[in-house]
């Protein structure tokens, strides 16, 4: 029997960003009636806020009795709504854009958005937040043996990396300063999970189809974060007297090659779910990716985002953390791998009625 | 066994199996073979040097067991120079002989990442009990002299854990000349334990037989083909065949003898070592550090990422060590006696690579440190600086060169900040591993958790290079250990197993 992992939070309130995203759904959840299936609940009293974007689908977390703020975190006047009276809360920024309409939004909305926040909450007195980051400000591994710790130098990537890297910047200098707000940059790589946006069923539908672009050997590894061991992540860095002012990678138990991943959701659809996979063919040179790197970097500059392009261009990459520290100084102990956390997935889509 | 000389220039030999290779890792599975009864023909490049003849002169000692007469680079920037035993006892003949076992953590870590079979801490702990038997792991008795209280203080003063280390070592008398084979055979090496036990139990021992080739046809070992010389100088092709091959010549050489010989997916691509920086500490009073043991106490505060410890100490390897930068440091020679060698090491994020050169006999070796070592050096070093000068040091020297070294404790948190001088800082290591790492993830691994090489039956790796990653301890046991749990596997599956399992590595 696995032991549950209590996290105690002594606040008055938790704000969120983000929510409605798909980490953001389980984090509220957490917070409001427990994750079982992972035996994570976070304990304490505390009341939930969260700032959401119009028009997002907020029926869930109001059943979870969740205040409901609606507005932008690029707008001020919203974000003093969010924190208003929130003094001694916690707060969890989760809400950023990773594939957005043109490139000047990434720094809109990931780097001066989080700005907007941190100042707005040092003012009313918040006493920590938990501000998520990216693999990305910290870019690809210089050698396929290589994992990212915390002391690696930033070396962003592309735009999205960018934008993540001026906002940890930001922050740090905040610290360095003595912020009254303490603050924990998270660092969480590709994540996957249930409820997740279409582009992921997307690659679940190549890798059944066998047209899932492996390029290059597919031995690069990738670190991939199952949602519902980062929200235990996140949490602990919430409650962890020790983590103030610190960064930390959260990440799976291990990282993954790219065969592996592929191969391991062939495995689950084909021996969990009965469906046939075609054998993955679709095998490209390295060259591909290379090329995908320079016309994404292209469009990048000329303002121009282009989600598969982009995609494509990491395909060959090893982007792979360690997350050691965390598990030292929060007891991060993730719980699912790709197997489960696949078919956890997998069973997720097939029940949100989307076809793989 | 059975042997013949189809001519004066030819030996043919064969046994059930053949190990290349004697220091702690052919040892041992020397071992477990002979304890079973197989016949078994070791073959070392290096000579044998009794400890009756080993020669108190840091040159003469280091030509004779050291590779390279004792120091070769690994190329990068900066280089790191490497140092590799080359005797009979390999390693564990020049080596302090330190006893440590792996964080259990990091074995947890590697387990996970590489899909390893049967290599939890609990699994691997009845092999380090054995390999810590073999070579009497113990506290050496007795004082130990002003290097090693010099680190007890320097550690405790700054509340940092400092812990006494065990060592293969029976009857330490203090000649401080363990990196030259220890004069007294006190030192439980491979020479004085497990070989003898092997020949005793059978073992053919064939040492200044170099290894050039091993023969593969259809996914199995059929020969091994080496080069030495008969008791009259002159040169002798030895011809070996045999059921099963063990290559346990160390994390650069056995890569570099299976890339030649065929096998390259995976090996010699994930070369880690321990990047060390040194530096000399002068004190008010005599150290005399040449007549005590070397320093038998580590900082370990910092484990498993970093260490402090010290370094042997003998006039001449002292003056080799001032060599780096002798225009300014020779003068630190005339107060020998009141200097004491120290190092910090690190667990690096760096990879290396080995490759072998048709033509030459020793392979291109390279290593590139990656940024987050340069902050962990700047770590340990400035460390290392605050150890001394707690410890009472009147002057400091890192080994940077045309450093002028920090003369009080404020100077020491110079590089905290601030990365070392790339050119001049001397790296250097006497710990090389992981070029061969094990386990059942095709993707990342040259052979199976068991030491066996991917594709092939009867050939497997027993050495420094299955540790996956850099242990950040001394490797002896944890090399030991491996090595009895490879020779055991290999006894334990049948050859028929083996055979399906090549066959399904090739699919």
């Amino acid at each position: 029997m696995q032991q549950v992992i209590p996290v105690t939070l002594n606040v008055p309130l938790v704000l969120l960003t983000g929510a409605t995203g798909w980490l953001g759904r389980r984090i509220a959840a957490a917070l409001t009636k427990g994750l079982p299936e992972v035996r994570l609940l976070a304990t304490g009293g505390f009341r939930v806020r969260a700032l959401v974007l119009p028009g997002e689908d907020v029926s869930q977390l109001r059943e979870q009795h969740v205040e409901i703020v609606t507005g932008d975190i690029r707008d001020m006047e919203s974000v003093r709504a969010l924190v208003a009276a929130a003094e001694d809360a916690i707060l969890i920024h989760m809400a950023g854009v990773i594939h957005p309409r043109s490139v000047a939004q990434f720094e809109a909305i990931n780097t001066q958005g989080t700005i907007n926040l941190l100042t707005a909450a040092q003012k009313v007195g918040v006493r920590r937040a938990i501000i998520l980051s990216s693999n990305s400000a910290i870019g690809c591994n210089p050698h396929p043996d290589h994992r990212s710790t915390e002391e690696s130098p930033y070396n962003p990537y592309m735009g999205y990396g960018r934008s993540k890297m001026l906002m940890e910047k930001a922050l740090r200098a905040e610290i360095a300063a003595g912020s009254p707000t303490e603050i924990v940059i998270i660092r969480a790589p590709w994540f996957y999970g249930p409820n997740q946006p279409s582009r992921q069923t997307l690659f679940f539908k190549m890798v059944k189809d066998g047209k899932f672009p492996i390029v290059g050997s597919g031995r690069n590894r990738r670190s991939m974060g199952y949602t519902d061991n980062l929200a235990q992540g996140i949490l602990l860095a919430a409650a962890h007297k020790n983590a103030a002012g610190e960064i930390f990678w959260l990440a799976d138990e291990t990282s993954y090659t790219m065969n592996e991943i592929v191969e391991t959701v062939g495995k689950v659809l084909r021996e969990d779910f009965g469906m046939t996979v075609k054998p993955n063919k679709l095998r490209l040179p390295s060259i591909a990716a290379e090329v995908a790197t320079v016309l994404d970097a292209t469009l990048q500059h000329a303002g121009i985002y282009h989600q598969k392009i982009h995609l494509l261009s990491e395909m060959n990459k090893t982007i792979a953390c360690d997350i050691t520290k965390a598990r030292k100084v929060l007891g991060y102990a993730p719980k699912i791998a790709l197997r489960e956390g696949m078919r956890l997935s997998v069973d997720s889509c097939l029940k949100n009625r989307q076809t793989i | 066994m059975k042997s013949s000389f189809r001519s004066s220039h030819e030996l043919q030999l064969e046994a059930d199996a053949v190990i290349i290779g004697s220091g702690a890792g052919g040892a041992s599975v020397a071992d477990v073979l002979t304890a079973a009864g197989l016949s078994i023909v070791m073959l070392e490049e290096g000579k044998h040097i009794p400890s009756s003849s080993a020669s108190p002169r840091a040159s003469e000692a280091f030509s004779a067991a050291w590779r390279g007469g004792g120091i070769t680079a690994a190329i990068g920037r900066p280089p790191v120079t490497y140092a590799e035993g080359r005797c009979v006892g390999g390693g564990t003949e020049i080596n302090t002989a330190i006893t440590q076992r792996v964080d259990s953590d990091l074995i947890d870590q590697w387990r996970k990442l590489n899909k390893i079979e049967n290599f939890s801490p609990d699994e691997l702990a009845p092999y380090y009990d054995r390999a810590e038997t073999a070579v009497s792991a113990s506290l050496t008795p007795g004082p130990l002299g002003r290097p090693t209280d010099i680190l007890r203080q320097g550690g405790e003063a700054l509340g940092w854990k400092v812990t006494e280390l065990k060592r293969a070592q029976r009857g330490c008398k203090g000649a401080n000349r363990c990196s030259y084979v220890c004069p007294n055979g006190a030192k439980q090496s491979m020479a004085v334990t497990l070989l003898p036990k092997a020949v005793d139990g059978g073992m053919r021992l064939l040492a200044q037989t170099r290894v050039d080739n091993i023969r593969i046809e259809k996914r199995r070992v059929t020969e091994v083909r080496a080069q030495s010389r008969d008791a009259g100088g002159q040169a002798v092709t030895v011809l070996v065949k045999a059921g099963m091959v063990f290559v346990c010549a160390g994390a650069i050489h056995t890569p570099a003898l299976l890339r030649c010989s065929g096998p390259r997916k995976r090996i010699g691509d994930t070369l880690r070592l321990h990047p060390t920086v040194k530096a000399t500490a002068l004190f008010n009073d005599p150290v005399d550090a040449h007549q005590s043991r070397p320093p038998l106490t580590a900082i370990t505060e910092f484990m498993p990422e970093q260490r402090i410890g010290g370094s042997i100490f003998t006039p001449g390897v002292f003056g080799l060590s001032l060599a780096e930068d002798w225009t300014n440091r020779s003068d630190l020679m005339r107060d020998w006696r009141f200097c004491g060698s120290y190092y910090g090491m690190i667990r690096p994020r760096g990879v290396g690579s080995v490759r072998s050169l048709p033509g030459f006999s020793e392979p291109l070796v390279s290593f590139k440190l990656a940024p987050e070592d340069w902050i962990a050096l700047s770590q340990v070093l400035t460390r290392l600086g605050q150890a001394m000068f707690a410890a009472g040091a009147r002057k400091v020297f890192p080994s940077i060169s045309g450093h002028e070294g920090w003369t009080s404790p404020d100077q020491v948190h110079e590089f905290w900040n601030k990365p070392l001088p790339k050119r001049a800082t001397n790296l250097m290591t006497v710990h090389l591993f992981s070029s061969c790492p094990p386990g059942e993830h095709q993707d990342a691994c040259a052979v199976d958790s068991y030491g066996r090489v991917r594709g092939l039956e009867n050939l497997f790796v027993a050495d420094g290079s299955l540790i996956p990653e850099a242990p950040g301890v001394n490797p002896q046991m944890t090399i030991m250990a491996l090595a009895f749990r490879v020779a055991e596997a290999a006894l334990h599956h049948s050859a028929q197993e083996r055979a399906r399992s090549a066959a399904r590595d090739s699919d």
